[in-house]
C-alpha cells in the first residue's frame, strides 16, 4: 500500500468538477484509491462518495492506494492533485 | 478507522450476520451512498425486525432478494468493509449484486427479459423502417404515383431505406445483443456483417430458388452457404455467443498479444459455430415449424387454420418466416388461390388488437402510448416486429392475446373462403389482394375486425390477472416506486421501517419549472461531456429545486449550489444549480433540508435567487447526473420540451 497526504490549494475545494476529473483519474488504475479526510473515508472510484467528504480549501486529506498497479496510480495521483487541486 | 470503531463494527457484522440467517445464507453483499445491500439465499431466514435493533442501523427493508439495512453516508463504507471481510466476500459491485439476484429468475422469464432488452435498444430503427415500409406500401398502390416520375422515384427510395433495415436486422440484433450480454459490440457488429455477406447466396432468393446455393464440405460436414438474412433467432444466438467468446478470450489471452489474437480468435470461432452449428440448427427449427403450419392448413381444415393463424406470429419472432413467401407464390402457381395471406394478415391484425388492449390497460403511462401507437400504425400495414419486439412479447400475456385473435380470424377465413390472388403486402394494403370472388371484399374486412377484437378483448381479460404492472402504473402522477410501497415511521426514534417491492423501471420528475434541454446542449463541458455522468439540464423559470422523486438527501454541498441525492431504490444523482456558481460560495442560495433527510417526490429542497445570479454573470441551467450508473441500468429520457414537478423526464430500467 502506498499514502500520501496533500492539502488542498483550489479555493473551492474538491466541488463537482474536480472530483469529477479525480474519479476519472482514479477508476483507469486497479488499486483501490481511498480518500480519508478527518475520520470520514470515500472511495475515489465513486463520485458521490467523493462529494460527500466535502472537502474544502486548506484542508488535508490522505491518499491510500492499495494494489497491483499501485506505484503508477501513486505518482500519477499525485501528480494530479498537485496540478488540479 | 480506529480500533475502538473497529471494534464496534465487527460487533455489529457479527450481529449482523447471525440476523440474516448465518454466513451460509449470504449470497452477496455490496453497499449504496447510505445502505449496506446483502443477496440472501432465503429471505426468510433474516430477522428484520431484530436487525432493525442493531447498533447504528437506522432502518431496514426487503427489496427482492436483497435485505437492505440504512447505515448512512460514510458509515456505510467502514461497516461494509468489515462485514464483507468477516464473510469472506468478495469485493462485489451493485451490478453484480444484481447478476446475483437475476439468477432467480426462471430460464424462461430471464430469455424474454435478455429479448425485450436487445429490441428496445434497437426499436427507433425497427419502427422507423417499419412505417417507412408501410408507407412505401400504399404509395406504391396509387395510380398518380405510378405515373409521376418524381413521386414513384422518391417512393424507390422510401422503399429501398425501408427494406434496408429489415434486410441487415440480423446485422443490428447481433450488434445489441453482444453488447446486452457484456461482449464488445463492434465484435456482434463483424458478426452481423459475416452473417450477411454478400458472398453468400441471400436468404429470401434461396428459398425462392432464384439463386443457386454453393455447399462446402467441411470434416464430411455440408456447409451451406445461405446469408442469414431475416434470421433474428440466430442473430441473437450469435450475439450471445461472440460476448460470451469475446470474454473468455478477453481474459484468457496473455496481455501482450491480447488485441492481436483476442478479437480474431473471437470472430474466428465465432463464424465456425455459426456456419456448422447455430445457423443450421436455427433454420431447421424454423423451418420445420414453418413446414408444420402449412401442413394443417392443408389437412386439418379449420383447426388448421386456427392453429396456423394463431401460431404464425411467433414464427416471425424467430425470423425465417420469408419461407412463407415462396410457399405463397408455389400456391399461386399451383391453384390461383393464396389462403396463407389473408391468415397471416390476420394473426398481423390480431397482434395490433393486443396492443390496443395493452395501450388501454396503460393509457396513462406516456411511456407506453409512446409505444403503443407507432406500433400499431406498423401493424395497419403489415409490419409486426414493433409491436411484437416492444409490447407483446416483452409484456408476455399480450402476445397470448394477439395468438388467440389470430386464431379466430382464421377460423373466420376458412368459413367464408378468404383468398389472395397476389403476395406481399397483408392487413390494409393488402385488401387490394383478396379474391373478390364471393364477397371476398367484406369477409376480409370482417375476418380483420373478429381478428383484431378477439386480440383486444382477450389482452384486456388477460391484463387482470396476469399484468402486474397495471394497478401501479394507474395511478397518475406517482412514480411506480411510490404506488408499490408501504411507509411506517416510528415517530420516536430515528427507526423506520420501510417496505418495498423491487420495480423494473424508476421513474424521476421534473425538479424545477421551465425548459428541458440536452445535457450537451450546457455551456460546461463538465456536464456536457459526461464527465460526470450522463443525465439531462433544465433551463430553470423559477429558483426553486424540488425532490425529483422519493430518497434521501446524501449531500448538500457547503456552498448550497449542489446536492446529491439517493432515490429509495439507490439510484444516485447530482443536481448541480448553474454553471461556476460554485465561486458564489453560497450567496443567493437557501437549502431547505439537510444531509440524511428522506424527502418526498416534489419536495421543496433548494431555492435560488434567479435574478441575483444571472446579474452576476452565472448561467443558472441546472443539470442533473446520474453519477453511479450501473451498467445494467439504462436512461430513458423524455424528449427536451418544458418541465414541471409532474414531468416524466427519465425512467431508469433495471437491465
Amino acid at each position: 500500500m502506498k499514502k500520501f497526504s496533500y492539502t488542498v490549494k483550489d479555493e473551492v475545494g474538491i466541488h463537482a468538477r474536480p472530483a469529477g476529473l479525480l474519479v476519472k483519474e482514479a477508476k483507469k488504475y486497479s488499486s483501490k484509491v481511498t480518500i480519508h479526510k478527518e475520520g470520514k473515508s470515500a472511495d475515489a472510484g465513486k463520485l458521490m462518495a467523493v462529494m460527500a467528504l466535502g472537502v474544502k480549501c486548506g484542508q488535508t486529506v490522505d491518499v491510500e492506494i492499495e494494489g497491483e498497479d499501485e506505484d503508477t496510480a501513486f505518482e500519477a495521483l499525485k501528480g494530479f492533485f498537485e496540478s488540479n487541486l | 478507522m480506529d480500533a475502538d470503531k473497529r471494534q464496534r463494527y465487527e460487533k455489529i457484522s457479527t450481529e449482523l450476520t447471525k440476523l440474516v440467517g448465518g454466513r451460509e445464507n449470504i449470497q452477496g453483499v455490496a453497499h449504496c451512498a447510505t445502505r449496506l445491500r446483502i443477496v440472501l439465499k432465503d429471505n426468510d431466514l433474516a430477522d428484520l425486525k431484530a436487525i432493525e435493533d442493531v447498533d447504528l442501523a437506522k432502518g431496514v427493508f426487503v427489496a427482492g432478494d436483497q435485505v437492505q439495512i440504512i447505515f448512512g453516508a460514510g458509515l456505510v463504507n467502514d461497516v461494509y468493509e468489515v462485514f464483507a471481510e468477516q464473510n469472506n466476500m468478495k469485493n462485489m459491485s451493485l451490478s453484480d449484486l444484481k447478476t446475483e439476484a437475476n439468477k432467480k429468475m426462471n430460464p424462461l422469464q430471464r430469455i424474454i427479459k435478455a429479448l425485450s432488452d436487445v429490441f428496445v435498444d434497437i426499436m427507433p430503427g425497427i419502427l422507423a423502417a417499419a412505417l417507412l415500409t408501410g408507407l412505401s406500401g400504399v404509395l406504391g398502390n396509387l395510380d398518380f404515383v405510378k405515373a409521376s416520375d418524381t413521386l414513384y422515384g422518391i417512393n424507390r427510395l422510401i422503399n429501398i431505406s425501408s427494406g434496408a433495415i429489415f434486410g441487415f436486422l440480423p446485422l443490428a440484433v447481433a450488434y445489441s445483443a453482444c453488447k446486452r450480454f457484456g461482449g464488445r459490440p463492434i465484435l456482434g457488429i463483424v458478426m452481423g456483417c459475416i452473417m450477411l455477406s454478400d458472398s453468400l447466396a441471400n436468404a429470401y432468393s434461396a428459398a425462392q430458388g432464384t439463386v443457386e446455393v454453393t455447399t462446402l464440405h467441411i470434416f464430411g460436414l455440408g456447409v451451406q452457404l445461405v446469408g442469414f438474412q431475416g434470421g433474428i433467432i440466430v442473430a441473437l444466438l450469435m450475439g450471445f455467443v461472440t460476448a460470451k467468446l469475446d470474454r473468455f478470450f478477453e481474459k484468457k489471452v496473455p496481455e501482450v498479444i491480447r488485441l492481436l489474437l483476442s478479437p480474431l480468435l473471437t470472430t474466428l470461432v465465432g463464424a465456425l459455430l455459426l456456419f456448422t452449428v447455430i445457423g443450421p440448427v436455427g433454420r431447421g427449427l424454423s423451418s420445420g415449424i414453418t413446414n408444420a403450419l402449412v401442413w394443417m392448413t392443408q389437412n386439418l381444415g379449420v383447426v388448421g387454420y386456427g392453429v396456423f393463424a394463431g401460431l404464425q406470429q411467433l414464427v416471425v419472432i424467430t425470423g425465417l418466416h420469408h419461407i412463407f413467401g415462396a410457399i405463397e407464390a408455389q400456391l399461386l402457381a399451383d391453384t390461383g388461390r393464396n389462403f396463407l395471406n389473408p391468415l397471416m394478415s390476420v394473426a398481423i391484425i390480431a397482434q395490433g388488437g393486443a396492443v390496443l388492449g395493452y395501450l388501454v390497460l396503460h393509457r396513462k403511462n406516456v411511456k407506453v402510448r409512446e409505444l403503443c401507437v407507432p406500433s400499431f400504425i406498423s401493424v395497419l400495414f403489415g409490419i409486426t416486429e414493433p409491436a411484437l419486439f416492444g409490447i407483446n412479447l416483452r409484456y408476455r400475456f399480450p402476445i397470448i392475446g394477439g395468438c388467440v385473435g389470430g386464431a379466430l380470424g382464421g377460423i373466420i377465413v376458412y368459413t367464408t373462403n378468404l383468398a389472395a390472388v397476389g403476395f406481399g403486402t397483408t392487413v390494409v394494403p393488402g385488401i387490394a389482394l383478396a379474391d373478390p370472388a364471393g364477397n371476398g371484399y367484406v369477409n376480409y374486412i370482417i375476418a380483420h375486425i373478429i381478428a383484431i377484437a378477439g386480440g383486444f378483448f382477450v389482452t384486456l381479460v388477460l391484463g387482470r390477472f396476469m399484468d402486474k404492472d397495471s394497478a401501479e402504473q394507474d395511478v397518475e402522477g406517482k412514480s411506480f416506486s411510490e404506488a408499490t410501497r408501504e411507509e411506517e415511521k416510528e415517530t420516536l426514534g430515528t427507526k423506520k421501517i420501510v417496505l418495498e417491492q423491487v420495480v423494473d423501471q424508476e421513474v424521476f420528475f421534473g425538479y424545477t419549472e421551465g425548459k428541458q434541454i440536452v445535457i450537451e446542449e450546457v455551456k460546461d463541458e463538465t456536464f456536457a461531456g459526461k464527465v460526470l455522468g450522463d443525465g439531462v439540464a433544465v433551463i430553470p423559470s423559477v429558483g426553486k429545486v424540488y425532490a425529483p422523486a422519493d430518497g434521501t438527501i446524501v449531500n448538500i454541498f457547503e456552498t448550497k449550489h449542489a446536492l446529491c441525492f439517493a432515490s429509495n431504490h439507490g439510484t444516485e444523482i447530482l443536481i448541480h444549480i448553474g454553471v461556476d456558481t460554485v465561486n458564489l460560495k453560497g450567496k443567493y442560495f437557501t437549502a431547505h433540508v439537510k444531509d440524511g433527510d428522506i424527502v418526498k417526490k416534489g419536495q421543496l429542497l433548494i431555492t435560488f435567487d434567479k435574478e441575483q445570479i444571472e446579474k452576476a454573470g452565472y448561467d443558472t441551467t441546472i443539470p442533473m447526473i446520474f453519477t453511479d450508473l450501473p451498467d445494467d441500468k439504462r436512461l430513458m429520457k423524455a424528449a427536451p420540451g418544458p418541465m414541471t414537478k409532474n414531468t416524466e423526464i427519465i425512467t431508469v430500467s433495471v437491465g
